[in-house]
């Protein structure tokens, strides 16, 4: 592998700035997310504040300017002003260290950092994040999209339930905890072929008299099968035998009980990277191709 | 990215909001073939998919759906009994509108006993002519108004004596006339179409499209709706 020396990332699609410093291995890593007081993301709003942070955030992991040899940014997909954002600050760097600017997609970065952290090697990847449910597998030189949520994300389609009740945001913690203490009733499964739908199952989920614990249960086992049944549909289409869960919603400890449990039926292996890595983060922008 | 030698000048560092993770070359990867033989024991042979195990004996497949230690007891056995039930109804439903599938003897809660088709899966044929012959059929399931469900192109087959379409694999199907649903259909096809035969997909698109077009008088709209569902599916 040849070496580049340090390469600084720095990921602005959504809620989180981050900005990470990465060689052959994570040198710093630092965040500011910005958290809506009300309600959920607000695009110029996150914008704003990923600008009012940049500053503070670059100087804090810039300690040796001379040893950067790359500037990598989140390119896309994401909210346009955040983007831009991110973009502008990255292309300012670049040229005022003289050094290659590197435009990287978000969705790979996160499949990046998370084989780079947990080693596997040809992963059908379950892609669960606020915005994106995807599922996807490496297949002649690309990263092919298998399956896709036809509407929402999954964590988004948490949020919009989690708002509905008054939970705070953000409402996925608050839902798994819940779910501990409820029981399964019925809620609408939503599966076409290899996609998903969450809006039914929002909506359903909100309109539905039964109490708290029960309903937070009832959805996240029904989201979490539906996620985990395209992931394997995808495994047995592709003939591979690995799954890497990323994205935020990854924290999330039964979906990944329900993935380690379907991949030990199938005798395949199931990896999910360590916390820092699952969300967006900065070290994904910085790692990428490692 | 830097080390594939893709870093950006300046000037067309644009970003891309709706950027897809297949838009990107990946050229620090190499694909890894993986191989898995189907087990033949005497005259018995299994296959496992997704969701249930296939046997073929004596000239008929059993398929019985298997339960999923990750699901939620009742959700599991919902969501077998349901299939089981609803993907016997339905083949009979598409046999009835002219749709060339496998014929059904037995039906307990989990399980269909049906003929074995001889054929090639359409995955391991993908040449025009199949695509087309494929189009024609799934015209006439939309006729029929049933939707399959996972239109993917291991659920089709090639008969090998006289190579006529069948459609196996109804677990998903169901009983719907909207264009909604007949689009998502088709755009499930295509996207199998696209992930396992990048190079070709357009030309294939197009051969279906145009079978899909002499059997049903309402192809047109649909394949409108399947480019719509497409555009609308990603991160905007």
């Amino acid at each position: 592998m040849p070496v580049f020396g340090q390469i600084l990332g720095i990921e602005g699609t959504a809620w989180n700035l981050s900005a990470a410093l990465f060689d052959q291995d994570l040198i710093s890593l630092v965040s500011r997310p910005y958290s809506p007081a009300l309600g959920g993301i607000h695009p110029r709003e996150a914008a704003q504040h990923h600008a009012s942070v940049m500053k503070e955030l670059i100087s804090l992991v810039l300690k040796d300017p001379d040893k950067i040899t790359g500037i990598a940014f989140s390119q896309g997909p994401g909210l346009g002003p955040c983007l831009r954002t991110v973009a502008t600050a990255a292309r300012s760097l670049a040229l005022a260290l003289g050094v290659p600017l590197v435009g990287v997609n978000h969705c790979i970065a996160h499949i990046e950092i998370g084989r780079f952290a947990t080693g596997c090697r040809d992963p059908i990847i379950l892609y669960a994040s606020g915005a994106n449910t995807q599922v996807i597998g490496y297949l002649n030189g690309r990263y092919r999209i298998f399956g896709e949520t036809l509407d929402i994300g999954i964590g988004n389609a948490l949020d919009k339930f989690a708002r509905s009740k008054d939970l705070p945001h953000p409402g996925g913690p608050i839902i798994e905890a819940q779910a501990k203490l409820g029981q399964y009733i019925d809620l609408p499964y939503t599966v076409k072929g290899m996609d998903l739908a969450f809006s039914g199952l929002v909506s359903a989920a909100k309109d539905c008299r039964a109490t708290l614990p029960d309903v937070c249960c009832s959805l996240q086992e029904t989201a979490f099968a539906m996620c985990v049944e395209v992931t394997e549909r995808a495994m047995s289409l592709a003939g591979k035998e690995e799954v890497l869960l990323v994205g935020g919603v990854g924290a999330n400890r039964r979906l990944q009980e329900m993935l380690r449990m379907m991949c030990e039926d199938r005798g395949a292996q199931f990896y999910v990277p360590e916390q820092k890595y699952l969300g967006d983060n900065g070290a994904m922008i910085a790692t990428q191709e490692n | 990215m830097l080390e594939s030698g893709s870093s950006l000048a300046i000037e067309s560092s644009q970003i891309n909001p709706s950027f897809r993770s297949d838009d990107v070359e990946v050229t620090w990867q190499h694909e890894i073939i993986h191989e898995r033989p189907p087990v033949f024991h005497d005259h018995v042979s299994w296959k496992r998919g997704a969701e249930a195990i296939v046997t073929f004996r004596n000239g008929k497949a059993e398929k019985r759906r298997v339960s999923k230690l990750y699901r939620a007891p009742a959700l599991d056995n919902r969501l077998i009994t349901e299939r089981t039930r609803a993907e016997a109804r339905l083949i009979a439903a598409a046999r009835k509108g002219g749709v060339p599938t496998p014929v059904m003897s037995d039906i307990t809660a989990d399980t269909i006993v049906m003929e074995q088709v001889k054929g090639t899966l359409l995955t391991q044929n993908l040449t025009e002519s199949a695509v087309y012959k494929a189009g024609r059929m799934i015209g006439k399931l939309h006729i029929s108004g049933i939707i399959h469900g996972d239109l993917t192109t291991s659920n089709i087959m090639l008969r090998e004596n006289d190579g006529t379409c069948v459609l196996i694999d109804f677990g998903l199907a169901q009983v719907n006339s909207e264009i909604e649903q007949r689009g998502v259909d088709v755009h499930v096809l295509f996207q199998t179409l696209e992930s396992t035969s990048p190079a070709c997909a357009d030309v294939l698109k197009n051969a279906f499209a145009a079978g899909y077009a002499e059997t049903f008088a309402e192809a047109a709209e649909v394949i409108t709706r399947e480019h719509e569902i497409e555009l609308r599916g990603r991160y905007l």
